[in-house]
């Protein structure tokens, strides 16, 4: 098994800005890796550090302590350029222009591989079509994201991830704005993805209830405690969860 | 939209442009017949002095200015518009034309002899004419800003930055002007009204040249531009480095409205009006389209309202100011409305 | 960034402008300050002061088939009598109107404001144009008329930009900054220069000049002062005459002391509300100057501010009131200052000339609406 992502020592946080230049770190030093092809979700209770981690690995916030390493590259090592075929990230941002087709907004996942002119060749036009294909928004190509609905929006944000072809994912909450058969749906469009395309997705979510039926692995998060992975039935087993939520789990 | 629409109206827009060039060539105060003008443009006929003169050193900069001015404006307002992601920016919105109008009103309240030890102790700008007034209270403001977005990250703290700057600047020309004589606002609020025929022949080379610069910059930015469209976390996540790529919109697009509103005034309403219009007229937010887009339009508005100003009937020339808004509100807010239709009928 | 340097140098190189080696010496003029003018072998040499730069314009006004001597050389030459000229100022065109040089004049600026009938009809024929309006040239029409001169009021820096394009040349006349009642007046000696005409304009000052301090010799030592106060609000901003101005000296020669007269300004200067009736409500006289197409009265003015109606001078009635849409007073007073005091004298002091007809300044009378 290769290892996509692995985490070493790990300390994530803040470096207050002002005269003290506090350092608030959120956890204690991570230690986690997530192998190929696997899909592993994040959860905990909110103020963990879920959004903090994921903008830490995706290199939009410097690491306090510790070491990232991507598809075995660290981290550090890495410029955006570099990342950005590595690793692709959907967020929870609205994103409103108005005139943005969903073909236009898929595409951009060619950018990274793209001149400046954004000519694209016939092999970025198939995986953009797949990509829509893979996401199940084909039909849709010319729409405007602007009028979709919030189900089809995170759709056209996976085939957008999709299109550009990194071997890590990363969803931030991509449930948040859905309803529950909608979320069924992404769940279960995100695990074929894995098993179909062998690509490895990380997601952050805070509905446990949907994460314990549909991931195969778990990593919980809390203020003050380490990072913990294992399987939702261990977790529930050994009262992990109610001790990182701070609650009586009935599953 | 397919490509070949896209050409039909880039077609459009480039043949409106000529002939409205031809227009405000062929119209003016003076009545010079047709046939005159064109012996005078194309076989430099030296038996018209006063009309060539007219032609080449007052109709032709007047003209040229109005393009490029039309232009550079139409393509900083997209900028901004897409930097911020607010369809309310505009060139205004960074406080560089209130520089500018600062630096203007400190050359004209204090160069009068009645505030004679304020300007020695303002040494340098008493001895400098309107423009370079205009452009050191822009480029004084862009230093500024440039300065103050290495220091915050959030894009919405350099806008409120700017808005600031803006209050700022206009405050303390408004306190220069309060204490001022009459004779010298009146030059000033005739700055203040903007104009296309301020450039005289010996500057049109280097107006040209800078917004052309400018423009040409601008284009080499789409792909960027199409990244910011979708938030700066997206952006960054695609490979562009944000916070390089905020600083270069900023500088590129203060440098056009800089030497806008040095040589023009500061000219209103073209830079917030024209993305809009382009957008909508392309149904496009793709920036390799939007910039030529936003060219072409500014350009047609800018000779239209330049037309416009100087309509028969009309005593002496309307300010520009006045004639953008005049045409170009009632247009945007038509545009506004068949989209609202178009989007219900989609959704 | 450097390609703004480059701007700045390049419109920077416009600016220098060459220096004179000569200066006047024999100064002609006995009352004006921004002017100096010698009598020198080929002609006369002018040397106008800008309030607005510290370089001093030098003119050569010559005959055209005089040659320029060396050391008059870099200075501008004007070839006079001029034929063909633009006067953008009223106290420019209203002197050549009088000499009997209209035909000269070819363009003006502010038609809408000329009060002078024959001025008027010039207009209407399509004699004179009008080429600036609301402060803005007419690049095209100023061309076109290819005059020889224009002469034009200085500004602030940068003012004159559209000016100077149309390569026409300048003539630079700041009346409007002389202190002295005569100074103003003295410019139309300036014109004589210009037309060729100067038998005529010589006389004509020596007489104004003469009948001035005629004036002026009434008021002695043992004539009373009075106090005044001069303007009102104007876009609530209250300018008021400098201590050292025009009007300020008129009001000392007529035998009044102004409010302001310790005050070194020789334009106006902007006071607050509560410094004027602190300093000026009790003030004897108040003078003040109003556009109006309509009769006038003390009502009209309380009507514009109650606060008027508390003033000193407004509850004596002894307001002394200029129209300057229904006299000529900013065309033509520039050039009677003897009319303009003899006003102020027969107001202020009516014993001393009381046959005088008023002219532009008359006492405003309750609820007579006086013309």
């Amino acid at each position: 098994m290769t290892e996509m992502l692995k985490l070493h020592q790990l300390e994530i946080g803040y470096k207050a800005q002002g005269k003290h230049k506090e350092v608030v770190v959120l956890t204690p030093p991570i230690e986690a890796v997530v192998n190929k092809g696997e899909m592993v979700a994040l959860s905990g209770p909110n103020g963990a550090g879920k959004s903090t981690l994921f903008r830490t690995i995706a290199g939009m916030q410097p690491a306090l302590n510790g070491r990232i390493e991507i598809a075995g590259k660290a981290l550090k090592s890495l410029n955006l350029h570099q990342l950005s075929k590595l690793l692709s990230i959907v967020f929870t941002d609205r994103i409103s222009e108005a005139y943005l087709t969903v073909f236009d907004l898929v595409a951009t996942g060619r950018y990274p591989y793209i001149n400046q002119w954004m000519k694209m060749n016939q092999a970025d036009k198939r995986i953009i079509t797949e990509s829509m294909e893979m996401a199940g928004i084909e039909h849709f190509a010319s729409r405007l994201f602007r009028s979709l609905s919030d189900g089809e929006k995170q759709k056209v944000l996976i085939a957008k991830a999709l299109a550009q072809d990194t071997p890590l994912i990363l969803f931030d909450e991509p449930a948040a704005f859905l309803d529950y058969p909608s979320k069924l749906n992404l769940l279960k469009l995100l695990k074929k993805l894995c098993a179909d395309t062998q690509k490895t997705i990380l997601l952050s979510s805070h509905d446990l209830d949907m994460i314990l039926k549909h991931v195969d692995t778990l990593w919980l998060m809390a203020p003050n405690l380490p990072l913990i992975s294992g399987t939702p039935k261990q977790m529930i087993e050994n009262k992990t969860i109610d001790r990182y939520f701070g609650l009586a789990y009935e599953g | 939209m397919s490509n070949k629409r896209l050409v039909i109206i880039f077609l459009l827009i480039g043949l409106g442009i000529v002939l409205l060039m031809m227009a405000n060539i062929l119209w003016g105060s003076v009545l010079i017949e047709p046939q005159k003008v064109i012996q005078i443009l194309f076989f430099s006929d030296k038996s018209f002095v006063g009309e060539s003169l007219i032609i080449w050193d007052y109709r032709i900069p007047q003209m040229l200015v109005a393009v490029f001015a039309g232009a550079g404006l139409a393509v900083a307002g997209l900028l901004l518009q897409t930097l911020f992601r607010n369809p309310l920016a505009d060139p205004s919105i960074l406080g560089i034309s209130s520089g500018a109008s600062l630096g203007v009103a400190l050359l004209l309240f204090l160069s009068g002899r009645y505030a004679g030890s304020l300007i020695s102790s303002l040494g340098w700008i008493g001895n400098l004419g309107i423009s370079l007034a205009a452009m050191a209270g822009a480029v004084a403001v862009l230093f500024f800003l440039m300065a103050a977005s290495s220091r915050v990250n959030h894009i919405v703290s350099l806008l409120i930055i700017g808005i600031m700057i803006a209050y700022l600047a206009g405050s303390i020309t408004g306190l220069l002007r309060f204490y001022s004589r009459k004779e010298d606002i009146q030059a000033f609020v005739i700055w203040g009204m903007g104009t296309f025929s301020g450039v005289s022949r010996a500057q049109i080379p280097y107006f040209v040249t800078a917004i052309s610069i400018g423009l040409i910059f601008s284009v080499f930015m789409s792909k960027s531009l199409n990244l910011l469209l979708l938030g700066e976390r997206y952006a960054e996540n695609l490979g562009l480095n944000t916070h390089l790529i905020t600083r270069l919109v900023i500088l590129l697009a203060g440098y056009l409205t800089a030497v806008i509103t040095a040589y023009a005034g500061p000219i209103a309403f073209i830079g917030l009006a024209v993305p809009h219009i382009a957008r909508n007229l392309f149904k496009t937010s793709n920036h390799l389209v939007l910039i030529p887009a936003s060219i072409g339009t500014g350009i047609i508005l800018a000779l239209v309202c330049n037309l416009i100003a100087r309509l028969p009937g009309i005593e002496g020339s309307l300010p520009i100011n006045a004639v953008t808004s005049l045409i170009g509100a009632p247009f945007v807010i038509a545009v506004m409305l068949r989209q609202h239709r178009s989007n219900s009928l989609v959704s | 960034m450097s390609y703004f340097f480059l701007l700045f140098i390049t419109v920077g190189c416009q600016l220098n402008t060459p220096k004179n080696k000569h200066s006047v010496t024999n100064n002609l003029m006995r009352h004006a300050q921004m002017i100096k003018a010698e009598q020198v072998e080929t002609g006369i040499l002018l040397e106008i002061h800008s309030p607005y730069a510290k370089e001093v314009a030098s003119y050569l006004l010559q005959d055209s088939n005089l040659e320029i001597p060396d050391e008059y050389a870099g200075i501008q030459r004007i070839i006079t009598p001029v034929n063909r000229l633009i006067a953008l100022s009223s106290t420019q065109w209203a002197p050549l109107l009088e000499i009997g040089k209209h035909q000269i004049v070819l363009g003006i600026s502010e038609a809408g404001f000329v009060h002078d009938s024959m001025m008027k009809e010039m207009l209407a024929k399509g004699y004179v144009v009008d080429v600036m309006k609301n402060g803005q040239l007419d690049f095209e029409k100023t061309v076109s008329l290819q005059p020889d001169l224009i002469l034009y009021s200085p500004g602030p820096e940068g003012s004159q930009d559209q000016l100077k394009r149309t390569g026409i040349q300048l003539f630079m006349w700041p009346d409007y900054f002389e202190e002295s009642p005569l100074g103003r007046a003295e410019w139309l000696r300036v014109i004589g220069w210009l037309t060729g005409e100067e038998e005529t304009t010589e006389a004509w000052f020596n007489h104004i000049e003469n009948e001035y301090f005629e004036l002026k010799s009434l008021i002695k030592d043992t004539v009373p002062r009075v106090t005044i106060m001069s303007d009102k609000a104007f876009n609530e901003q209250w300018y008021v005459p400098g201590g050292k101005s025009y009007l300020a000296t008129i009001f000392k020669d007529a035998g009044a002391d102004y409010i302001w007269k310790e005050n070194s300004a020789t334009g106006s200067i902007v006071l607050d509300i509560e410094t004027i009736i602190s300093q000026a409500s009790e003030a004897d006289f108040w003078r003040i100057a109003h556009f109006t197409e309509a009769s006038y009265s003390y009502e009209d003015l309380k009507k514009e501010n109650e606060i008027y109606a508390g003033f000193k001078p407004f509850q004596n009635r002894k307001i002394i009131f200029c129209n300057t849409y229904k006299t000529a007073y900013f065309e033509t007073s520039q050039f009677q200052p003897q009319v303009v005091l003899a006003d102020f004298i027969a107001i202020l002091h009516p014993n001393l000339l009381p046959d005088h007809k008023p002219v532009y300044h008359h006492l405003l009378k309750q609820e007579t609406h006086v013309e």
